[in-house]
Formats: C-alpha cells, sequence, structure tokens
C-alpha cells in the first residue's frame, strides 16, 4: 500500500544543512496497523510529512497504491491527500466554529459533494464513532476523547486508503486513549491501513508492528508486539 | 463560487471578532461615505450655477457695432456705423455653422398704459427665432412668430412683472391690447423667468414686439442694434464668432483687424471655462475620495492579514483534507469583499440618504439657493462607487489570501 525506497530529506539549518531521512526503505501492506515510534528529533515528525504529501523529500521514490507521489503541484498534492489519506492529530484540529457534523463532512466539500448529501453521510460516520447524538455540537462542547473521535470520522469519511495519526493519544488520559486505540482496532479491521506515530510504549504495543526510528535511519522492525 | 459554506464561514468571522472588523470596517465605510457627500455637493454646485442659464442656449454668442479704432478704405477712426436687417441673409448664407441669427431691436423704455394704469418698461422688437435662443418659460399665451413679424402686427408678448403692474389679479391679459407711444399692442402671451435673481426681475419687466414692428415704430429703417447668434449643435460658437465678425467687418468697412470695433460675448466660452472648473472640482472629489477609501482599504487588509495569522491551524487543516491553494485564495478574497462591501454598501446608504435628505429640505423649505441647489448622486456614480468596492475587496484580500494559501500544513499542525 505504502512504499519508500531510499527516502532521503534533509533541512537547511542556518548555512548548513540538517539530514533528517536518511535512505529510508518502508513498506506498509495494505491492512495493517502498524506504529513508527523514536525519540524526539529522530525524524519520525517529518517521515510522516513525507507519507502525508505535506513535504517534499530530496531523493528517492515513494508510492501510494502504486501511485508515485512526486514533485508534485500544490493542487495535486491536495487532491491526493484528499482521495488518498486520512489525518488525525495529536491535537484534534477540529475548526472551532463548524459542528461536529460539519468538520466531519469538511473533505467531502473539497470534493464538491452538495452540502445535504455530505451532512447525510457525516452523520453516519459520527454514528459509527458513537457521536450520532453530538452532531450538533461544536467542539468546545467536546471532551477530548470526543474531539477525536470526531477527527477520526473525519479522517474516516472520504474512505480514503491510508490513515495516519501523529500522537492521536498524546492528549488523553489512559482511559481514553485505550477507547480512541480500540477504535482504530474496528476501522483497522474494516481493510484500512493506519499508521500511528507515537512516543508511548503501550500504544505501540497495541499495532501489528512497531518501527523505530533513531537519527533519520530505521533500526528495526519489531513484530514482538503483536 | 460564493456557497453556503463560505458564507457560514465569513460571518463567523466576522462575529469573532466584532470590535476589530466594525473599526476596520469603519475607514471603508467613511471612504465612500465622503465620496458620495462630496459628489452630491459639488453636483449641487453645478446644478446651482447652471440652473442660471437655463432657457438660455450655452453655445449662444452677442454680437454688437462699436466705434472703429482704425482707418480703413479712406474712412476716419471714430466713426460710428450700425448692423442692418440686410445682413441676416448674408450672414445665413455664408456662416452654415449658425443655427439661429436673431437680430435684436431695443426702442427703448417708456410708460406702457393699459386703461388708467401704467409703468415704464422696455420695448424690444425681436425675430421669433430669438426664442429659440433664449426660451422663455411661457405662463399664458403664446410667443411671437413669423407671421407677427411679416404682416408688422401689433402684438405683444409680456413679462411677467408687466402683466402685474397693468393688469388685476387673476385677469388674462392674453386679448387685451396695452399703450405704448401712441400705438396699440395686442398681448398675445406672458412669460416669466426660470431664475429668480436681479436679472431675472429685468426680464420680467420687459415687453418683446416683432422686430418689423419695432423698426416702423422706431422709424430707423433698415438699422438694428445687435445680432443674438447660436452655433448649430455640433458646431463650434468661437468659429461661428469668428466667420461672423469676418463678414461684418467686411460689410461695413471695418478694417479686419479692428477687434474693438465689433463687441462681442460668447456664452460658450464662459461655459466651457466654467464646465472646466467643475471638472476640476470633481477630479479633486474623486482626487479625495479614493484617497480616504485607499486608506480603509489598507486598514481591511491589514486587519485580514492578521486573522489569517491567527487562523494559520485552520488553513493547515483544511490544506491537510484536501483543499487546494486556489479554494483557500478565493475563500479569503471572498471574506475580504464582503466586509468591504457591507462597510461600503453602508456608507453609500447613509451618503444617499445624507444628500437626498438635503436635497428634500431645500426643497421643502424652498430653499435652494442661488449657487447650490438640488444636490444629488446620479444612480451611475452609485453603480461605479460599487465597482469599485468589490475591485478594492479584491485588492485589499489579495496579499493576505496569498499568506494564507503559503501556509504549510506541517507547520500549522504541529501541537503546541
Amino acid at each position: 500500500m505504502l512504499l519508500l525506497k531510499n527516502i532521503n530529506k534533509s533541512y537547511k539549518v542556518g548555512k548548513g544543512s540538517l539530514h533528517v531521512l536518511k535512505n529510508v526503505q518502508m513498506e506498509v501492506k495494505e491492512g495493517e496497523l502498524i506504529s513508527i515510534m523514536g525519540s524526539s528529533g529522530s525524524g519520525k515528525s517529518t517521515l510522516l510529512n513525507i507519507m502525508g504529501i505535506l513535504d517534499d523529500y530530496d531523493s528517492g521514490e515513494y508510492y501510494i497504491d502504486n501511485t508515485l507521489i512526486k514533485n508534485l503541484s500544490q493542487k495535486q498534492a491536495a487532491q491526493y491527500r484528499n482521495r488518498f489519506l486520512g489525518f488525525v492529530f495529536q491535537s484534534f484540529n477540529l475548526l472551532p466554529f463548524k459542528n461536529a457534523m460539519e468538520n466531519v463532512a469538511l473533505p467531502l466539500y473539497y470534493q464538491k459533494v452538495g452540502r445535504r448529501e455530505r451532512n447525510k453521510i457525516a452523520v453516519e460516520y459520527l454514528d459509527k464513532v458513537g457521536l450520532k447524538a453530538w452532531a450538533e455540537h461544536l467542539p468546545t462542547e467536546l471532551s477530548g476523547g470526543q474531539k477525536q473521535r470526531v477527527a477520526i470520522a473525519r479522517a474516516l469519511i472520504a474512505q480514503p486508503k491510508v490513515i495516519l495519526a501523529d500522537e492521536p493519544t498524546g492528549a488523553l488520559d489512559t482511559t481514553t486513549s485505550l477507547e480512541v486505540m480500540d477504535l482504530f482496532k474496528q476501522v483497522n479491521k474494516e481493510g484500512i491501513t493506519i499508521i500511528i506515530v507515537t512516543h508511548e510504549r503501550d500504544i505501540a504495543a497495541l499495532t501489528q508492528r512497531t518501527i523505530f526510528l533513531k537519527d533519520g535511519v530505521i533500526e528495526s522492525h519489531d513484530h514482538s508486539f503483536a | 463560487m460564493f456557497d453556503f459554506d463560505k458564507w457560514q464561514e465569513i460571518f463567523s468571522i466576522i462575529e469573532q471578532n466584532k470590535l476589530r472588523t466594525f473599526l476596520t470596517a469603519l475607514g471603508v465605510f467613511w471612504g465612500i461615505f465622503m465620496l458620495i457627500i462630496l459628489l452630491g455637493a459639488g453636483n449641487g454646485l453645478q446644478t446651482g450655477f447652471f440652473h442660471q442659464f437655463k432657457g438660455f442656449a450655452s453655445n449662444s454668442l452677442f454680437i454688437w457695432p462699436s466705434k472703429t479704432t482704425k482707418p480703413y478704405e479712406g474712412l476716419q477712426p471714430g466713426r460710428r456705423y450700425a448692423f442692418s436687417y440686410e445682413d441676416v441673409q448674408h450672414l445665413r448664407d455664408q456662416v452654415p455653422e449658425a443655427d439661429y441669427i436673431s437680430p435684436r431691436l431695443p426702442i427703448g423704455t417708456g410708460l406702457v398704459y393699459y386703461e388708467t394704469k401704467n409703468g415704464a418698461f422696455a420695448v424690444e422688437g425681436d425675430h421669433p427665432d430669438y426664442f429659440k435662443i433664449s426660451t422663455p418659460n411661457i405662463q399664458t399665451g403664446r410667443i411671437l412668430n413669423l407671421a407677427d413679424m411679416q404682416e408688422r402686427r401689433k402684438v405683444a408678448f409680456i413679462g411677467h412683472r408687466v402683466a402685474e403692474v397693468l393688469f388685476d389679479e387673476g385677469q388674462d391679459p392674453v386679448g387685451e391690447y396695452i399703450r405704448y407711444n401712441g400705438n396699440y399692442f395686442k398681448v398675445v402671451g406672458v412669460f416669466k423667468s426660470y431664475q429668480n435673481n436681479e436679472r431675472a426681475s429685468q426680464a420680467e419687466q420687459t415687453i418683446h414686439i416683432p422686430l418689423s414692428t419695432a423698426q416702423q415704430i422706431a422709424n430707423t429703417g433698415d438699422i438694428i442694434r445687435y445680432f443674438a447668434i447660436t452655433a448649430k449643435p455640433d458646431k463650434s460658437a468661437e468659429v461661428v464668432e469668428k466667420k461672423v465678425r469676418k463678414i461684418l467687418a467686411e460689410r461695413h468697412k471695418v478694417h479686419p483687424e479692428d477687434r474693438a470695433a465689433i463687441g462681442s460675448f460668447n456664452i460658450a466660452k464662459l461655459f466651457k471655462t466654467i464646465n472646466l472648473v467643475f471638472s476640476g472640482i470633481q477630479f479633486f472629489t474623486w482626487f479625495v475620495g479614493i484617497g480616504s477609501l485607499i486608506a480603509g482599504i489598507i486598514g481591511i487588509s491589514n486587519i485580514m492579514l492578521i486573522t489569517v495569522k491567527e487562523r494559520t491551524r485552520e488553513f493547515g487543516v483544511r490544506k491537510a483534507l484536501g483543499a487546494t491553494p486556489g479554494s483557500i485564495i478565493s475563500l479569503v478574497i471572498q471574506e475580504s469583499i464582503v466586509l468591504t462591501m457591507i462597510a461600503g454598501y453602508l456608507g453609500i446608504l447613509v451618503g444617499v440618504f445624507c444628500v437626498e435628505g438635503l436635497n428634500a429640505v431645500l426643497e421643502a423649505f424652498n430653499a435652494n439657493a442661488e449657487f447650490f441647489r438640488n444636490p444629488t448622486v446620479p444612480f451611475s456614480t452609485i453603480i461605479v462607487a460599487t465597482l469599485i468596492l468589490v475591485f478594492s475587496g479584491l485588492i485589499a484580500g489579495l496579499i493576505p489570501a496569498t499568506h494564507a494559501a503559503n501556509i504549510k500544513p506541517i507547520e500549522a499542525l504541529r501541537a503546541e
């Protein structure tokens, strides 16, 4: 599903440059639920950004479902993100002036789906994450766990091939974190590939395998948690 | 373009920053408000001024004989001469640019009687064409016509004041006979002036009789006093003036370069100058108005820029979810246009209300001053102002929109 070949990425820092990803090789198969771990500065955020078509890479090749993702225009990148990927963030990133239903419907808005139609679908997805009753509520009226579930519904609504989650439980307490992970597992069972970036071992342990990243190099593919 | 989601978002943003939005929008409001007020006032001045000339052809000129100052063809300088009715035909033949050529012969001011009443009024002999040049505001009856002229009828077209003095209130002067210098004239019409000033009251104390009749009464033969001439609508009054002067100089043995020998007054020239002044005022008005509008636009642009900075995360999310740069740009620009339009439209509304209100008050109390009347703003100006607003909103939104479109989702979405 995801294939990274010899990916290199460096950032300019002052006059020199910082080599963040060094020849990263990685494959994620369809239907996998994996986690990426690494200390801060290990390059895991950069990796996630490249996988999420939020950033370019310097050399190598990156395929999503056999489509080469390279040198895209901003517009193309936006369309690929919309079609292939769903995002879940640590700080939820729901739009504060839109209610839960409208937040969930947003990706469909960018697919030019009509308002009535996309709101109907949004309610279905909210139902799926157990928040149908909260459809008309603004994000400020929801708890952290509820917000993240809304965010997951939003990531799912465009029926993406892959969901990328950046520290999805970072802002949640343990009980809520486990609930969210249960939801991920349930989604994964329906066949959607999920990649979770985390620094919590307990969370990584709930995935099928973990990729350890250190100083821009993949150290190991650990299956022991599975 | 304008779908419901965008509207909802635009209004939610405006609502979130009520005071700030209000203060910013005030700039645009004031700019367009001032523009409308200034334009209205300028129009008031212009209408007021041109009202002074209402009923008078703006492309007309007067030409009269004076004393010669140069010897010519054996004639001494200081000679007095007069124009003749014969000149008219020559002018008509040789100056095709002239529309109406009206010879005039004032025969003096004298006592005019009706039954037991009398008053001193000016009596002028006129060709019917004169009323094409100076259109009278007919109260009752008719103007003088060609038949009056050809048959030397003793008829009179009298001013309003003449009628007031000689006739009782409610009495119709038309058909009555008035007496001047031993001759009886049948009144055929009464006119009033469009204006309400010194010149107008003089005009209303005048009695017009046919030129031919005047010549007979004054016993001056073919002589006429001066010409009132208009140029054809598409011709220049200055060309007409030049040609007429040349022909009259030839016919009356005046040195071609003796400018003082023939007097002339060109209203068209005066109008040109006045028009230039009003163009200047109008230019100044737009200059000041647009200037303050630009200040308002910069204000809006600034606020939008700050709002975009505050919404970095939101734009990041949108981009991550598949928003194209184009859709973000159009969102921000539409927001800017809506803000500008609302502020500007209120400015137009209040401005037009003030101008029209002033106009209504002036009308209601009949207080239109001599040089200021009917301050209004033409609808076309409002359309232009609206277009300017849309355009300025677009300009104001341009920089903030580019900023928003360039936001990198990565930076926006990083947890604080």
